[in-house]
């Protein structure tokens, strides 16, 4: 009896290694493609990552983000809503912490740095409830509404750093540098590794425990598994389905403060890489398949994916490699799980 | 007058790519299978002409390096949605950012790096119908024009006279409502489905092609701005028709010219608001689509033989 759960185990992690390990091999491929050596280009990269402290825990701090959204996902697919605007909701997040941020410019950390989680949270919350009520009351198709919505968040973040939220110091159209106070504590010195682990290990915890033995959870599956089963057994599908989204949106919010207040320190135009179309909430999509929607699984995942991210930019560092080769083995990745993974 | 021509000609050439991708994504839709892939392969099949035309300076070769990107393209998403009965979503999502990434990357490494610039290539040529293109305001409009465009106004009669009037078109409408009695009924519903993905697929790549060949004579990174979405979009809120695909597709057209024309005329307008304003139609759509629209029975569900 105790046998096949096992070895079934084993699938389930080396699954995940072998797809990022088919990641890199892509990506030399590609490099090979250009014109350059993916074997000199490869052994830089890991050079340099290896020679530093910082580029180490940097790992971690992709993972962080990537372990929040994950989470958020893992939320809304275990209820089989397909979030797939997760990039659109972090973007809400950061927005809604910048507001709330340049009014509240002289509070001690510890206030700001709670407050901007929980704004973010509603923010992310907000951007997603739109959708899902579509979907509950109407039954429109969220992936297209989700996925539209990330444009219009991009758009509308723009709109505000081009007026508003301009920064009254360089003029750029970028967001005014948060308060000191809002700068989240760094673990380990010299590095940009800070609390927001914890906090995002914290949040993985809640949710698997929050699915697993709580009754919204229950709900929250079983909405999952089979809406009329759902519906005989007397839930409210349609309210489930906008609490699912809801909760999920505003979790990967909360991705967009850890972003403000840990890695750019104000709200920018890069502040997740490609405009709205390929940044870290469609990672997270792959993070959140590759761990089943299990929210602990997702930690794992995270590590992983994020030890790629950080190869590749590191790629660009030291071998001259353009970065777009993270996006195009992202999407390569995402295929090899279709294929991998009913 | 000017203005409207103006107005017009911008909205026809914003619309042909368009109207190219959702009449693929119709066929594609009846049968039974979302092809969201179609923005990465407008994209894929952009780059790939431009690339093609600016190598061997023939802008015949370009087009049809376009439609290969889309058949090969299509080949793939077949295999993965009709036959092994995959995730539509979730792979055309995937595809979308590979396509991203893949043109980008070839297109600095390739392109940028190489020229240290991005160069030119020349564009379809335009063809004046005689007489017809006399006629004021609509002349000028829908008569001086690429050989593209004019296929592309034929494509409307011909794929409708396909779809709604021959035994093909009636088994490609049938296998989306029902593939079951359709396979009952000794329909190869696996083979209708793989045609209606590769026709989509391959149009998505023309339709790429004419944005670089067509209209702009040079690639930029992502240029495809989400107008596969859009198509999607104008195929849901078409209700699935032929008629409504002209239409809401020419709208959104006028709506894209109009906005650029605004942004010079009204510039207290912000232009990040204008230039949202594809995607908050987009939803909109999918709004007023989900309640009137009737979408193919089964549309979404993998057929997949257990036997």
């Amino acid at each position: 009896m105790k046998k096949p759960v096992y070895i079934l185990k084993a699938i389930d992690v080396l699954k995940p290694i072998l797809i990022i390990a088919l990641g890199l091999a892509i990506g030399g491929i590609l490099i090979f493609v250009s014109g350059q050596n993916p074997l000199t280009a490869y052994q830089l990269a890991f050079k340099v990552f290896t020679s530093s402290i910082f580029k180490i825990t940097d790992v971690f701090v992709y993972a962080t983000i990537l372990i929040i959204i994950g989470t958020g996902l893992a939320v809304a697919f275990t209820g089989n809503m397909w979030n797939i605007g997760a990039e659109g909701q972090l973007w809400i997040g950061a927005l809604a912490a910048t507001f709330v941020v340049s009014s509240l410019r002289n509070a001690p950390p510890a206030v700001l740095i709670p407050i901007l989680y929980i704004s973010s949270f509603l923010g992310g919350a907000v951007w997603a409830f739109f959708p899902g009520m579509l979907k509950a009351k109407y039954g429109t198709n969220e992936v297209l509404t989700t996925l539209l919505m990330c444009p219009i968040a991009i758009y509308l973040v723009i709109y505000f750093l081009w007026g508003a939220l301009q920064d009254p110091v360089t003029g750029y159209a970028q967001g005014e540098l948060i308060p000191e106070a809002a700068f989240l504590p760094v673990i380990i010195p010299g590095t940009r590794l800070d609390i927001g682990l914890f906090l995002a290990l914290a949040v993985a915890l809640i949710v698997f425990v929050l699915i697993e033995k709580t009754v919204i959870g229950y709900k929250i599956k079983i909405i999952g598994a089979s809406p009329k089963t759902a519906q005989y057994g007397g839930i409210n599908l349609a309210s489930m389905q906008i609490w699912t989204m809801v909760i999920s949106g505003g979790i990967c919010g909360l991705a967009g403060a850890q972003l403000l207040m840990g890695v750019t320190h104000r709200l920018l135009e890069g502040l997740s890489p490609g405009g709205g179309f390929w940044g870290y909430g469609f990672m997270g999509i792959a993070v959140v398949i590759m761990s089943k929607s299990n929210a602990l699984a997702v930690i794992g995942t995270s590590l992983l994916f994020a030890f790629l991210i950080s190869m590749t930019f590191l790629l660009e560092a030291s071998a001259g490699v353009s970065h777009f080769i993270f996006e195009f083995i992202e999407g390569f990745i995402i295929l090899l799980i279709v294929w991998l993974y009913k | 007058m000017d203005l409207a021509i103006g107005l017009l000609q911008g909205a026809l050439m914003y619309t042909i790519p368009l109207w190219l991708a959702a009449m693929g994504e119709l066929v594609q839709q009846r049968a039974g299978t979302w092809g969201l892939g179609i923005e990465g392969t407008m994209l894929m099949g952009a780059f790939v002409s431009y690339f093609i035309t600016l190598k061997t300076e023939a802008i015949l070769l370009g087009i049809l390096s376009g439609l290969l990107v889309g058949i090969i393209t299509g080949l793939f998403m077949a295999l993965f949605i009709v036959i092994l009965g995959r995730s539509q979503v979730v792979t055309g999502i995937g595809l979308n950012i590979l396509a991203a990434g893949l043109t980008s990357f070839l297109f600095v490494e390739l392109i940028t790096k190489v020229y240290n610039r991005v160069p030119y290539v020349e564009l379809m040529h335009v063809v004046k119908v005689p007489l017809l293109s006399r006629v004021p305001v609509l002349g000028p409009v829908f008569f001086e024009n690429c050989s593209v465009t004019y296929g592309v106004f034929l494509l409307f009669p011909v794929l409708g006279i396909i779809l709604y009037k021959t035994s093909f078109g009636l088994k490609n409408r049938a296998v989306g409502e029902s593939a079951e009695k359709c396979n009952a009924l000794g329909i190869n519903v696996i083979k209708t489905r793989t045609l209606s993905v590769l026709f989509a697929y391959t149009l998505a790549g023309l339709s790429g092609a004419t944005l670089v060949l067509g209209s702009t004579g040079s690639f930029t990174h992502g240029m495809t701005a989400g107008r596969g979405f859009l198509a999607i979009a104008i195929v849901i809120v078409s209700n699935w028709t032929l008629l409504g695909v002209a239409i809401i597709g020419f709208l959104f057209g006028i709506t894209q010219s109009g906005q650029q024309i605004l942004q010079i005329f009204t510039p207290q307008i912000p232009w990040q608001l204008l230039l949202a304003i594809p995607y908050i139609f987009g939803i909109s759509a999918l709004i007023v689509g989900a309640l009137r629209a009737r979408q193919p029975s089964e549309l979404g569900i993998p057929f997949l033989r257990q036997r």
